[in-house]
């Protein structure tokens, strides 16, 4: 039962540290705490549907690839959902933010912001998609039996396998390329950056695509595993922030971990309290983590 | 033709109220211009405003020939500017090495032998290079910052208070690297309050009053100069000079 309450958290854990990182970066690049980040993922899993939709007719699209769920339709899904929630954030960059930018508004100025375009990215969700939930497939899937008697379902593997990999590559992006020290750069000291020929509006640009990345990539995973529902960002909003904060603003590495931890916790303490409550345990380990550590559990020294 | 030449340049955070007002100066190759002064004079503005960091309203700035009047902080980079702030001037979160990259964002081939090029100049930083800026001491910050500005092998570097807050022992330690600098053909200009040490090693200083240049000259005569000490420089230095 524990063994299997800590796979289940390990598992959406990872997609939460997607989700999370992003969320990071807007805190530390964008200097902003972007409320509409939830509902980039929801942008995502949708993109993806609408692909999966189209694609239904094409028998051979629809065909599982043994053992997943889901046949050649879903990487080219994935595809379009990356390129659709990419083009979505940098919109909205264009039309909204970039322009408060420019006119000197205070981050809370932009924090309203984007509390409104998470409503209408909603709305518009419900508008094209309506309330249902949708799952990307209908097709019974058998669990893996792992020892300790542990069941894990294929596509859950693949996802985690991924994410992995979708981290390692970030890691070695922030720290390896010439790119990456530019978005560090101007996470602790834009005037300093700029005056080492970073062009501080480009950066930002570029930390819209990697967050959008990011968010396309958990929200075609959380659909894959769980469902897509319009809601679905808001839902995941307060892990998302819990995580980025937890993990200490602009921490890559600390988003993930926090992301473990919520999950872990989430699944753990639902065993012995009922799972109406699930919702509350990223709240409650917010304030903890406020309370005892405002920079976060694994923020930098220079941070605290 | 002077490297840099500022003519009649007016600056500020505000146009209605201006901080530098019409200042000038020349600068050759491998010279050290220093920029002496009283507090509120402008000296540091005046900086910022060629580094386009502060707004330029009137007046022009050419490097090289080139206009650089009014580009943006991130291309002055490029045309061959370096600048040193005077407080937060190294990322605090990033290593010494992850520094020196940052301060290498325009190069792509080079960057390789730059570093190398910087370790060999800066050998304090070699041992820290996957330290965190926070770790460094505060002459190894200044050393750091100086060496992140000069990754790009910049034509003229300036300095805005590069003694503040450092020992005597880090102040001839870091001016003597500024002299090397300078002696590499590098033109320096640099803001001080440490009167004494800053004309010691300059070439030329321009006495900034009220955002206009009221004296230039020669370093060593400026520094001879009683009146121009007692007028402008004298407290300052006294309080350079005083014993802790």
């Amino acid at each position: 039962m524990i063994l299997q309450a800590l796979l289940d958290g390990l598992l959406s854990g990872a997609i939460v540290a997607l989700g999370a990182i992003g969320v990071s970066f807007s805190l530390a690049i964008l200097r902003f705490a972007n409320f509409s980040h939830g509902d980039l993922l929801a942008i995502g899993g949708y993109a993806a549907l609408f692909v999966l939709l189209l694609l239904a007719a094409s028998q051979s699209a629809v065909i599982p690839l043994e053992p997943f769920s889901f046949g050649w339709r879903l990487p080219v899904a994935l595809l379009f959902a990356l390129i659709a929630t990419v083009c979505v954030a940098l919109l909205l960059d264009r039309l909204v933010y970039r322009h408060l930018r420019a006119r000197g508004a205070d981050p809370l100025t932009l924090v309203f912001a984007s509390f409104g375009l998470a409503l209408v990215l909603r709305n518009l969700l419900v508008l094209l998609f309506g309330h249902d939930p949708y799952n990307y497939s209908s097709d019974i899937q058998m669990a893996l039996r792992l020892p300790g008697g542990v069941l894990v379902m294929p596509d859950q593997v693949l996802v985690f396998a991924l994410t992995l990999l979708v981290l390692a590559l970030l890691w070695f992006f922030l720290q390896r390329t010439r790119y990456g020290i530019a978005m560090r750069s101007v996470a602790e000291n834009p005037p300093l950056a700029s005056l080492a020929g970073i062009d501080i509006g480009a950066t930002v640009r570029l930390t819209w695509i990697v967050s959008a990345l990011l968010a396309a990539l958990a929200g075609v995973f959380y659909g894959v595993t769980v469902q897509v529902r319009p809601e679905m960002g808001s839902n995941l909003l307060l892990p998302l922030f819990t995580a980025a904060i937890l993990g200490g603003v602009g921490r890559v590495g600390g988003a993930v971990l926090g992301a473990l931890l919520i999950s872990l916790s989430e699944n753990l303490v639902t065993l012995v309290i009922p799972n109406m409550y699930k919702p509350m345990i990223p709240f409650v380990l917010l304030l903890l983590v406020l309370y005892v550590r405002p920079a976060g559990l694994f923020a930098s020294p220079a941070q605290r | 033709m002077s490297l840099l030449r500022v003519d009649d340049i007016v600056a500020g955070y505000v146009a209605d109220l201006p901080i530098v007002n019409g200042a000038s100066l020349s600068l050759d190759a491998g010279e050290i211009l220093v920029v002496l002064g009283p507090n509120g004079a402008g000296k540091s503005t005046l900086v910022k405003a060629l580094a386009g960091i502060v707004s330029t309203f009137s007046g022009s700035v050419r490097l090289a020939g080139n206009d650089i009047t009014r580009l943006p902080a991130h291309r002055l980079s490029a045309s061959g500017m370096g600048f040193v702030p005077q407080t937060a001037n190294i990322f605090t979160t990033l290593s010494v090495d992850d520094n020196l990259r940052a301060g290498g964002y325009l190069l792509r081939r080079e960057l390789r032998r730059q570093l190398d090029g910087a370790y060999q100049r800066f050998p304090d930083l070699a041992p820290r290079r996957n330290q965190p800026g926070s770790a460094l001491s505060g002459g190894q910050r200044q050393m750091l910052a100086i060496a992140r500005a000069l990754m790009t092998s910049p034509r003229l570097l300036i300095l805005d208070e590069p003694s503040a807050g450092l020992s005597p022992l880090m102040v001839t330690e870091v001016f003597g690297q500024v002299r090397r600098i300078a002696d590499s053909g590098i033109a320096v200009l640099m803001v001080e309050q440490n009167v004494k040490a800053g004309l010691r090693i300059a070439d030329r200083g321009l006495v900034l009053v009220n955002g206009t240049v009221a004296h230039a000259g020669p370093a060593a005569q400026l520094a001879r100069d009683p009146k121009l000490v007692q007028l402008y420089l004298g407290r300052q230095t006294q309080d350079r000079e005083a014993p802790p």
